[in-house]
């Protein structure tokens, strides 16, 4: 097993998760667990998310123009990043979706694959679905499960050991003219929805969630405007006011100190 | 941007960063430049021996960086870029900037 693996391994176990089977909610369990302070934001054509690291507190950015299934690659290559401490990087999207060069980014990669679909959970899933062969169904399905894409499944089960390389060029090819979709709609496989799904579907930037209940305890000190906090959630001033009132709290009678 | 003083790194971190930027360039490189053997260098960059301040700049001017990134954990937030002074990646630099002053400054209210 590679160091990356070791380190994805010990990152799960870390945020309560276990090998044998895929993220229910990767978004949440990096948040929650992982501590990192997560945006999905309108990036740039070509920029797959961001990592950076100030004051002690880790970020990651994940570009809300691409599918889940990369949303949710992109965010585990970050979280790669933060638990190598890694520097502060813009990942572009050869960085994390191409053959990068650099140690630091391979390395980001082979975390995040083993983090979303670890091998063990991967022969685990093909046990319990014995097919004479590898085929494209298997591989869509397996990638559902995993909420990985199919060109990561099919990786995941090159990497297992458990196709052939004949059968990954052939595979990987029928994936290139996207025939995975059209094998998913007429077998009726989905996508599992979790909250980044939810994020791309509505098209909404989500920004992390302690900005909020940060924002309503500074409101409650006197110390941040519903101006302010409406800034930097990027909403209208009206709205944040309505939340705030909904929520029951007020800023200090006593003149604020801002 | 905030104001805030960066946090210095410790040897490991320093060695950890420098291992990162380095990537598949030679150690042996480094070893060269700075006038030091394999054993040397391997433990620097394995966080067993501590770095000098000339070495340290002498490898920011190897690696392309500022000696700041390596000495201080926050002072360059974005140290690598996806396209080196392109106009979009400025702009996602700005907007991701943005959020963590955001996040800091609320962060810093409520506590």
């Amino acid at each position: 097993m590679t160091e990356a693996a070791q380190q994805a391994q010990a990152a799960r176990a870390r945020l309560g998760l276990a090998l044998d089977g895929p993220v229910p909610d990767l978004l949440r369990a990096v948040e929650d667990g992982g501590g990192l302070a997560v945006s999905v934001l309108d990036l740039p054509d070509g920029i797959s998310g961001a990592y950076a690291r100030r004051q002690g507190q880790g970020f990651a950015f994940v570009s809300l123009r691409e599918a889940a299934v990369r949303q949710r690659f992109t965010l585990a290559h970050e979280l790669g990043h933060h638990e190598y401490k890694d520097g502060g990087v813009m990942d572009s999207s050869a960085n994390v979706f191409g053959r990068p060069t650099a140690v630091r980014e391979r390395r980001a990669n082979a975390f995040a694959a083993e983090f979303l679909a670890p091998l063990a959970a991967v022969q685990r899933w093909m046990q319990a679905h014995p097919e004479p062969e590898v085929t494209l169904v298997t591989v869509v399905a397996l990638a559902s499960w995993f909420r990985v894409s199919a060109q990561t499944a099919l990786y995941r089960l090159s990497a297992a050991r458990l196709v052939g390389a004949k059968a990954v060029r052939t595979l990987e090819s029928a994936i290139q003219s996207g025939e995975h979709t059209r094998v998913a709609r007429r077998h009726q496989i989905a996508d599992l929805p979790d909250q980044l799904s939810q994020i791309h579907d509505s098209g909404t930037p989500h920004l992390p969630s302690r900005l909020w209940a940060d924002a309503v305890t500074g409101y409650e000190r006197g110390l941040l405007t519903p101006e302010r906090i409406a800034e930097a959630m990027d909403r209208h001033t009206s709205d944040v006011e309505a939340e705030l009132a909904v929520l029951g709290v007020h800023p200090p009678d006593d003149e604020p100190d801002y | 941007m905030s104001t805030d003083s960066p946090v210095p790194r410790t040897t490991a971190d320093l060695a950890a960063t420098i291992r990162g930027l380095l990537g598949e360039r030679p150690q042996r490189e480094l070893a060269d430049l700075l006038g030091l053997d394999a054993s040397a260098i391997s433990r620097a960059l394995a966080g067993k021996r501590a770095l000098n301040l000339v070495e340290i700049v002498d490898i920011a001017d190897y690696l392309g960086v500022e000696p700041s990134h390596l000495l201080f954990d926050d002072e360059a937030v974005f140290a690598l870029r996806a396209d080196e002074g392109s106009a979009l990646t400025r702009d996602a630099e700005r907007r991701c900037l943005r959020v963590i002053d955001d996040v800091l400054a609320f962060r810093t209210v409520a506590r």
